[in-house]
């Protein structure tokens, strides 16, 4: 039902101040970009890889794209970009710049938000780091159409809360066991969340063709029977030793190489994630955007 | 199922099975640049160039049977390192590498490499690390463990891991003696192996805990991947603490018998916090649960072990054959067919 903003009916005028205030337009904060975590329970899995080529997949379909390293402890997605950041998220954290400064250019068009490698300081994040974490990525979030979090491997608060923090959650596992279990105990503990984003999966690092599906099937069954939470097949990225030895300095696998098999299936999965998104682009927040959502569970913390 | 051996033994291919696996080796370690020749030609190049986790160049080579230019090529790079020390962080910005701090040869060998391995050994070389590969097939996968060679003479050629000095920050090692000593206190089955900046602490095979020691700090993690930054003695305790709770669990000690993770919950459902999220709470989290304990709640039953495939020991059982794995100091699966060097079975 519309409201009745006519003011000249007494007693309106104060209805109508609060439907004004209501839609105050901060139009930043209107539309978001899409916010998709890449997680895993075990190291090692292919995150960071995934998530800096798929950021400059997602730049060259036209998106607006940054990635924000939140692996506080071992950031590593600057080496992968092949840029040496001014600042990173240890200034950032510390209230020393705006996340305007933070957000650097890579050479391949994706914006970047560095990690803080090593940095002995982060290991203190705390609640109120994660505010300023929150509030920057809302920042980012209202600039960009889609943001990718690198998050940090395992379940500590500061890694679930990123990812909570997402619409989208990209599981990157790899087949073998470990793997497997790892990435199941992080989907476990999300959906015991009382809300958790959508999962989807990509198993990284597959040597035989297939294996892959039978992986995503396998977890998919255990997920929907024991923690109740469906999962979303993104694909599977081969074994590739063009990955493993790649130096450092050397440009990202989707622009050295970008007609290897690894590279299309990047983009088959990039593909994949938008059908099943409906669109990486900016969505409606509402009042519900990034940064609501993570002040909500640092409430939980 | 025995097999022979699976390792390559050529150089090139046991390059291409090391590089592509370096944080097998050690953890932290990044590879730099490849093919560095240190020696005007003679001697071969050393396969590669690599970052440690403290920031250390770390020249890795590989060392395969009747290699006659290796102790050459060894002692070329050992040299190399002395002589450009610290210009080599200005000649190869792209490593990162930490000034002032020493480099490191590495040397990787198959058993097939074991009497130069040995004969390195016995030189005693300083700044030079010598590992072993040893293979192993387990559940249909193929891993290696990595055994690290105690230098000089007078120690013993097999020796365990704990041996390799853990690379702790002189202002934290107080911390990492304490949580050693508390581990170790905890029963005699418990054992402390790994690599040089990385300890796993474990009871029977079974993972008590992690520290990893990198950039001048330390950090543990639990065994349900929790993890710890072990800044001050309250970080200490706390991370001790959860190493006993997690050995009285695995003893049958503990006395939180309640809440098992992957039992449905009877709790009543709570409604959406965020609004963000796209799922709702499936199998329920207690009203105002926090996210610390939800977190913790989240082990994996026996039931979600095996129905994920993983091997019976984790479901409460007890094979000798994972407890081995459990053992290695650090094994890593390769899938079948990936591995560079050709397979010969015995049995
Ligand atoms: N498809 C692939 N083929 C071969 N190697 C791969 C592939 N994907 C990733 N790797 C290698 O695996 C290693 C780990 O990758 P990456 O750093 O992306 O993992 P991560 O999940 O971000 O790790 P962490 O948990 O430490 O942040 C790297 O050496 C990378 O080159
Ligand atoms: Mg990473």
């Amino acid at each position: 039902m519309e409201p009745d903003l006519d003011a000249s009916k007494a007693g309106r005028g104060f209805l109508r101040r609060i439907f004004r205030y209501k839609a105050a337009p901060d139009v930043s904060r209107d539309r978001e970009a899409l916010v998709i975590a890449f997680a895993s329970g075990k190291g090692g899995t292919g995150k960071s890889f995934l998530t800096t080529n798929a950021a400059i997949g997602l730049h060259r379909l036209g998106r607006r794209v940054a990635v924000v390293d939140c692996d506080f402890g071992l950031a590593n997605a600057h080496l992968l970009f092949g840029v040496n950041p001014r600042f990173t998220m240890q200034h950032l954290l510390d209230g020393a710049i705006s996340a305007q400064q933070a957000l650097m250019p890579t050479p391949y068009g994706p914006g970047l938000i560095a990690g803080g490698s090593g940095i002995s300081s982060l290991a203190e994040l705390g609640a109120r780091h994660m505010q300023v974490l929150g509030r920057a990525l809302g920042w980012v979030a209202a600039n960009h159409d889609v943001v990718l979090l690198d998050c940090p491997a395992g379940l500590a608060p500061p890694a679930m809360i990123t990812v909570l923090a997402a619409q989208h959650v990209v599981v990157v596992t790899n087949p073998e066991i470990a793997a497997l279990t790892d990435a199941y105990a992080l989907i476990k503990c999300l959906a015991r969340q009382p809300s958790w984003p959508t999962v989807h999966l990509v198993v990284n690092r597959v040597a035989q063709p297939g294996l892959g599906r039978a992986t995503f099937e396998r977890l998919a069954e255990v997920s929907r029977r024991f923690a109740g939470c469906e999962i979303h097949y993104l694909g599977e990225v081969p074994e590739d030793s063009a990955v493993t030895h790649r130096r450092l300095g050397q440009a990202p696998l989707l622009v050295s190489h970008p007609e290897c098999p690894t590279s299309l299936a990047i983009q088959s999965m990039l593909s994949t994630l938008e059908k099943n998104v409906g669109g990486l682009q900016m969505q409606a927040s509402a009042n519900q955007g990034v940064e609501a959502r993570m002040a909500a569970q640092i409430r939980r913390w | 199922m025995i097999r022979g051996p699976v390792l390559p033994q050529m150089r090139e291919g046991l390059w291409a099975l090391v590089a592509g696996r370096l944080e097998a080796i050690e953890t932290g370690l990044l590879l730099v640049l490849e093919d560095l020749d240190c020696s005007g030609g003679r001697l071969g190049a050393v396969e590669g160039l690599a970052r440690d986790a403290a920031g250390a160049p770390v020249l890795l080579t590989m060392a395969t049977d009747g290699d006659a230019l290796l102790a050459g090529r060894v002692l070329a790079a050992s040299e190399f390192l002395q002589r450009v020390g610290d210009s080599l962080a200005a000649a190869v910005p792209e490593g990162n590498f930490a000034p002032g701090v020493n480099g490191r040869v590495v040397v990787v060998g198959t058993e097939g490499a074991s009497a130069s391995l040995e004969s390195l050994r016995r030189l005693s070389l300083p700044g030079v690390a010598l590992c072993r590969l040893e293979p192993f097939r387990i559940g249909g996968v193929e891993r290696f463990a990595v055994r690290w060679l105690a230098n000089g003479p007078e120690a013993a050629a097999k020796v365990t891991a704990a041996q390799v000095d853990f690379a702790v920050a002189a202002d934290r090692r107080a911390d990492w003696q304490t949580i050693e000593q508390l581990s170790l206190r905890l029963d005699p089955a418990v054992r402390i192996d790994g690599d040089r900046f990385l300890r796993r602490i474990t009871w029977q095979g079974r993972l008590l805990g992690e520290v990893c020691a990198a950039d001048g700090t330390l950090r543990g993690s639990g065994a349900d991947g929790v993890s710890y930054r072990l800044l001050s003695p309250r970080d200490v305790r706390e991370f001790g603490d959860r190493l006993v709770r997690r050995y009285a669990e695995l003893t049958g000690l503990s006395m939180d018998g309640g809440n098992r993770a992957g039992e449905p919950s009877a709790r009543p459902r709570e409604d959406e916090v965020g609004g963000g999220g796209a799922a709702r709470n499936a199998k329920g989290v207690a009203p105002g649960e926090s996210l610390r304990a939800s977190l913790s709640s989240a082990r994996l039953t026996p039931e979600e072990y095996s129905a994920l495939g993983g091997p019976a020991r984790l479901a409460g059982g007890g094979t000798e054959v994972a407890g081995v794995a459990e053992n290695v100091i650090r094994a890593v699966s390769a899938q079948e067919g990936s591995w560079a060097g050709p397979t010969m079975r015995t049995d």
